[in-house]
This record gives structure tokens, sequence and C-alpha cells, in this order.
């Protein structure tokens, strides 16, 4: 009886947030987002098309043309419009007004909950990672050519408050650990660069940014001795494949502080 | 002398030509009207009297050809001051009563010449709008068409969304009935009708699927017809609506008469044109 009742807990716990899944549609729009209307004209040669929504122009922005089998609406505050097309015939008497034919819908514009957010996998604060121990590779009390191994960490860049089916994307920025810090070998998803963009299939929650670097590989550090560095991630241009943008930029940095690891040099002798 | 005679002689045969040809009053075909004697003291001396009422030929000297006029009351009876009689054929008459006092030894004749006017039983179907005002003044030098051409009802209006359900369209034809040339209200009247498209009903008399029946006192009749729409994807694709009556009779006092005037006007002179609306599709999302 007790499992029947959790199984029924389990199930009604899925259906909750499976109802409570924001979809951001042309009908349920979120503020912000721009979506595509489109009907098929009819076959009649000679007619015009024109979109309207009978709302003041601040709360939405026609992008393009509004005369098209497709119209593109920015929708940009929350309430709820009516979109109109209407067909009308060029091929009668100006008196009869064209017996236009006209479609609508109803748009309900909700408050934009998308969210990307930037957050830390590991402990904030922890030391580089060293491989020990270091082989000294010369024999030469030098560390010129051994190798301290790589300092790895991970963050996430995850999506909250918006509509799964849709694709997503961000810029992200390293900073600055290869510029003021001048550590070598920094890799930031395998790619020697500090920046770019990162577009999200659908159904994708969260995306991983991994940011490797050498070890005590510092070029104007002594013995290539690596300074306390700080890694911070920044996004920015959070936004959904319909132009929805990130609601809360208050979330969008994440920073690790790596501590230095000794860049002690192989142990020579007489 | 002889300038004067035959001035005289002149004078003389107009005055009996008028005197022959002159009538007490004329009617229409297939008019009832009532005769009466006596109005000023129907009872007193005349009480218990037996009136007899004949419609005569003109001359006088014998009935009137069976089928031309026909008693609605009456003929004979005693009192029978008063009677109603139906023509049914143009001709001049005469119709005369025979008061015959209660013992039957004294009778009294009066007769009055009535000329009726000959006329045919005429339908006359016209497009109109919703109060019967014809949409075409065909007497104008140059009637002006361009009025039965009109968009469909639902042009302009929002087509329910999810649903290709363009609606449909009412239009008007306004039937009238003439005989004699004097519009009939003295009888019911009919027809049959086929109308292009649509469904046919009217407030103003009986309508069947293929027939019309109006009632006594009503010389026209407003029929609306309900017409689906048929919107794009061609121009084509106007409804040219008319309405065409057949079978068209007048009921008279001795029963049904057929329409004897042309049939041409048993339709509207020209259709009524629906114009279809853009076959818009529904508006879809991304």
């Amino acid at each position: 009886m007790k499992s029947l009742l959790k199984l029924l807990m389990v199930f009604v716990g899925v259906l909750l947030i499976t109802n409570t899944q924001a979809q951001n549609t042309g009908t349920t729009p979120y503020a912000g987002s721009t979506h595509t209307y489109t009907i098929t004209k009819s076959s009649i040669a000679g007619t015009t098309l024109a979109w309207s929504t009978g709302t003041a122009t601040t709360n939405y922005n026609f992008v393009g043309a509004t005369d098209g089998a497709s119209v593109q609406v920015e929708w940009l505050v929350a309430g709820t419009y009516t979109l109109q097309v209407t067909e009308t015939r060029t091929d009668l008497d100006v008196a009869l007004a064209g017996c236009p034919t006209v479609r609508t819908i109803s748009v309900t514009v909700t408050a934009n909950t998308f969210d990307v957010i930037a957050a830390l996998v590991s402990t904030t604060e922890a030391c580089a990672t060293v491989s020990n121990p270091v082989v000294d590779v010369s024999a030469d009390g030098d560390n010129s050519d051994d190798v301290f191994g790589t300092t790895t960490r991970e963050y996430t860049v995850s999506m909250a408050g918006g509509d799964l089916a849709k694709t997503w994307s961000f810029d992200y920025a390293i900073s600055d650990i290869a510029t003021s810090d001048n550590v070598t070998g920094v890799l930031v998803n395998g790619v020697a660069a500090l920046s770019g963009t990162v577009n999200v299939p659908v159904n994708t929650a969260s995306q991983t940014i991994t940011v490797v670097y050498n070890t005590n590989k510092n070029i104007s550090g002594t013995n290539g001795q690596d300074p306390d560095i700080s890694i911070a991630l920044t996004i920015s241009n959070g936004e959904d494949e319909l132009g929805t943008p990130d609601s809360n930029v208050a979330n969008d940095v994440a920073t690790y502080t790596v501590n230095a690891v000794p860049a002690t040099t192989g142990i020579t002798t007489d | 002398m002889k300038r004067l005679l035959k001035i005289t002689l002149v004078l003389a045969i107009s005055l009996i030509a008028f005197g022959t040809y002159a009538q007490d009053a004329t009617h229409n075909v297939f008019s009832k009207h009532t005769f009466k004697v006596n109005v000023t003291d129907p009872s007193g001396d005349h009480t218990g009297n037996t009136y007899t009422w004949t419609v005569l030929n003109a001359a006088g000297t014998a009935e009137a050809t069976a089928g031309t006029f026909s008693f609605i009351t009456g003929p004979s009876a005693v009192d029978l001051n008063e009677v109603e009689i139906q023509w049914l054929a143009s001709g001049d008459y005469l119709v005369q009563v025979s008061e015959q006092n209660a013992s039957g030894a004294c009778t009294t004749l009066r007769q009055i010449s009535i000329k009726v006017d000959g006329g045919d039983v005429d339908l006359l179907v016209e497009a109109c709008d919703a109060t019967g005002t014809p949409l075409v003044d065909y007497t104008a030098t140059t009637p002006d068409l361009i009025t039965l051409s009109t968009c469909n009802d639902k042009s302009g209006e929002i087509i329910t969304r999810g649903s290709d359900d363009f609606g449909s369209s009412v239009r008007y034809f306004k039937v009238s009935m003439t005989a004699g040339g004097v519009a009939w209200i003295q009888g019911t009247w009919k027809f049959d009708y086929v109308a292009t498209a649509g469904t046919v009903t009217s407030t103003d008399a009986t309508v069947g699927a293929t027939n019309v029946a109006v009632a006594l006192g009503t010389s026209s009749i407003v029929l609306k017809v309900d017409v689906s729409n048929t919107p794009g994807p061609v121009v084509s694709e106007s409804i040219n609506l008319n309405l065409t009556a057949s079978a068209v009779s007048i009921n008279t006092n001795t029963g049904d008469v057929n329409e004897t005037g042309t049939v041409d006007n048993n339709k509207a002179k020209d259709a009524i044109v629906i114009l279809p609306s853009p076959k818009t599709s529904d508006i879809s999302i991304d």
C-alpha cells in the first residue's frame, strides 16, 4: 500500500513538473521574444495582406514587412493581444472594399522568466593541480621543460524559466587568466579561445564550460611560477531561438580562485 | 338648312353613342365588389321581399356568359338587398336586381352597368433588400447593376480560429402578384420556385421546399435566401443567385386562375452576385 502511495506521489510530481514547463510559443510568448505567424494566401491572384494588432505600438514591434504571408512580431509587454491578418481583393470595384477575409489569433504575452545562469561546479577556492611528483625532465634543476600537469576548472551555464523545446545560446568570456596572469596553454572547451558563442540544442538545460591551463608555465613568473589566479566566466547575450533575452544578468558571472602550487625546481646535487 | 340638319344629326348620334357606352362604374378583372339596394331603408317597406340578382350582357338581352363572373354571396333570397360579385373576365355587363314583394304580385327591376377592364394575372420577381426595396431601378436610363454585386456577408468578419467555416450570405427577392394591373389582395395566390442556390424562407408567406403559398390580403412578399459562402480560391466562384417562379396562380371564387401574363419576369431580370472572399488559411505559429 505504501509502495502504491509513493508511486502515485511520484506520478503526481512528474505531472506537476511537466505542467509547469513554460512554453514560449506564438500564442503564449514571453515578453521580449519574437515569433513568426504565417498564413497561406488564397489563390486569387489579386489580393493584398495586412497584419495588425490593434494595440499600442509600445506593446510590440513588427520585425520586417507586414504585408506578407508571414509576419514577425516582437512582443514587448505582458498582456493579451489579438493579432489579425486581412486578405483583401484588389480586383473589385472600390466600393466593395475588397471583400476581405479576416483571420485572428489571440496572443497572451507573459513576463519573461528566461534566465541564463553561470555557476561553479567545484569549490570556489582551491589549489591548482600538479602532477606530483614532478618529473625533472632534464635533471638540470630548471623547470623550463618539466611538466607540472594541467589545472582544470569546470563551469555550468544553465537555463531556467525558459522553454526547453527551444534552442538557446550565449556568449562567454574567460578573464583574465591568459592576459594579466600570463598563463600558457589555456584551452576553453578544448579550444585556445577565451571567448566565443555556445549554441545549445533543444531539451538541454545546461552546458559545461571547461578551462584548462598548464600549471606553473607562467611566462613571466620565476621558474614558471603561477600567481594565485581568479578565473571568471562571464556570459552575455543569453537568448533563446526566439530572441527572448536573459531576464537576470545578476547571475551571469562565476569566479574560481585558484591558489598557486609552488613551482619547485628539480632537485640537483653536487 | 341641310347643314343645320347634319350638325343636329351628328350631335344626336354622339349623344346616343355616349348614352350607349357610358358605364356606371369600371371594375378590374378579378376584383370583388358589393352591390346594394335599399341602403337607406333596407327594412321598412321592403321586409320580406325577395331579391333576385343577375348579371346580364351589356345589352341586357341575356345572362352574361358563365365563367365571366361569380356570385360570392347571393344571388337570390328573401331580404337579400346586398350581394358580392367577383369579375372573372373583361367586358361590359349589367348587374340587375329584381325585388318582388311578399305576395309575389309586384316586381321592380334595377340595373347598373359595369365595365370590367382586362388585364393579366402576372407575377414579378425582383432582387431586393431586406425591406423589399428593389436593388435595381430598371426605369432609369442606364440601370445601375453594380448594386447586385456585393461581398458575401462574412466578408470583413473574423473567421473562427481553427475553422474554415466561411459562413453564409442572406439575399432577398420580392415577389409581387397583380391581376388586371392591380395588386392582388382579394384572394390567396401561390407558385412553385427554384432558387439557383441556398435555402428559401419568408415571414410573409408559407414556404415549402419548392412552393410558396400567400394568404389573402397580401400582394407582395419578400423571400429570404440563405446561401453558404464559397470562399476563393478563384474569382469565378462568385455565386450567381436567382429565383424562378412557375405554376403561378391566384385563387378566385370559382377556383385557381393560372398566370396569363408574361413569364419573363418570373425571375429577377439580373441575378444577384455574391462575391467570394479570399480563402485565407488559419494563422499558424512557430
